[in-house]
């Protein structure tokens, strides 16, 4: 005796595609603190140190690094009779819970570097220390510089 | 008699054969299957925000299929994919989510809710034998690769199949 099976008849399509991913990064900083202000001589004595000064977040879906770099070589004179020639090293920032402080340049200078991930990744937040100590060589006034942070792929 | 054997053999391979094909070229001509892309099926995640949604092509896919000569399924999977070094499957997926047909008279199994695609037979939808055009749409949707996914070019192949008991 000769049984059949049971035929199931099959029609089949395709289709394709890409998918493309670049490498995609984001930075926030939050600003702890305001205006920094020097108002007894121990502050020029000493300097003034912030800590947790700012809050820094990444999300990068590549291993970064953050350089810091002075935005000009001297600090703006803000009012009159401020100096223009306090230099840009008066400024110094660290990572909060290291010890050695960059001083600031128009050179970059490597803050921190990290892996992938989105900001709530081990490494990808963290605060920043700022010191300034001018002592006693500039004018009293006010004071401006600007702080550039660049986010790059490791 | 003896030099008749092999010719009855034949006859009987023939018919048995016959009888294998008959049913599946009937359902073959019969029922009609056609797959058409309304949009190109490229996605491009090339912003940190990108990285962050699901990244949808509307109504990419029309399944049309007439079930003129009996029940028929229809099922889609992965047929191919390559991705670049580091890739963790799992960690960004293809989903087929439904959108409308025309009719659903006859139609079961619908499924309904966006659904992953992976490299093994899914079911869309049933249908009972009639003459109806049926054109179902679809998204296709890539998931958001957030910022764990890695870097680089992945292609892609998407079968889809209609079955006919």
């Amino acid at each position: 005796m000769i049984t059949f099976g049971k035929v199931q008849a099959q029609s089949s399509t395709t289709v394709s595609g890409t998918i493309d991913i670049s490498a995609c990064m984001g930075l926030t900083i939050t600003n702890l603190t305001g205006v920094v202000s020097f108002n007894d001589a121990s502050d020029y004595m000493s300097g003034i140190t912030i800590t947790n000064a700012a809050t820094i977040a990444v999300k990068s879906n590549v291993n970064w690094l953050i350089d810091i770099s002075a935005q000009s070589a001297y600090f703006q004179a803000m009012s009159s009779g401020a100096s223009t020639n306090m230099p840009a090293s008066v400024l110094q920032i660290r990572r909060n819970g290291t010890t050695s402080y960059i001083t600031m340049s128009t050179n970059s200078q490597t803050l921190k570097s990290g892996n992938k991930g989105d900001e709530n990744t081990t490494g990808n937040s963290f605060n920043t220390d700022v010191s300034i100590n001018p002592g006693f060589g500039y004018n009293a006034g006010s004071y401006n510089i600007g702080v550039l942070f660049t986010l790059s792929q490791q | 008699m003896q030099n008749n054997q092999p010719i009855t053999y034949r006859m009987r391979l023939f018919c048995t054969l016959l009888l294998i094909l008959l049913p599946f070229s009937k359902s073959l001509a019969q029922n009609t299957f056609s797959l058409n892309t309304t949009t190109g099926l490229n996605f491009n995640f090339n912003t940190a925000s990108s990285l962050e949604n699901d990244n949808v092509k509307q109504n990419a896919f029309i399944v049309t299929v007439r079930p003129k000569s009996s029940n028929i399924s229809v099922y889609a999977r992965i047929y191919y994919y390559s991705a670049p070094y580091g890739f963790v499957p799992g960690s960004m997926n293809l989903e087929l989510d439904y959108k409308s047909v025309n009719s659903t008279t006859g139609v079961s199994n619908l499924v309904t809710s966006p659904f992953i695609l992976s490299t093994s037979d899914q079911r869309l939808f049933s249908i009972s034998r009639r003459t109806t055009t049926f054109n179902f749409y679809y998204d296709l949707i890539c998931t958001a690769p957030g910022y764990s996914t890695a870097t680089g070019h992945y292609n892609f192949t998407l079968m889809f199949t209609m079955t006919s008991p």
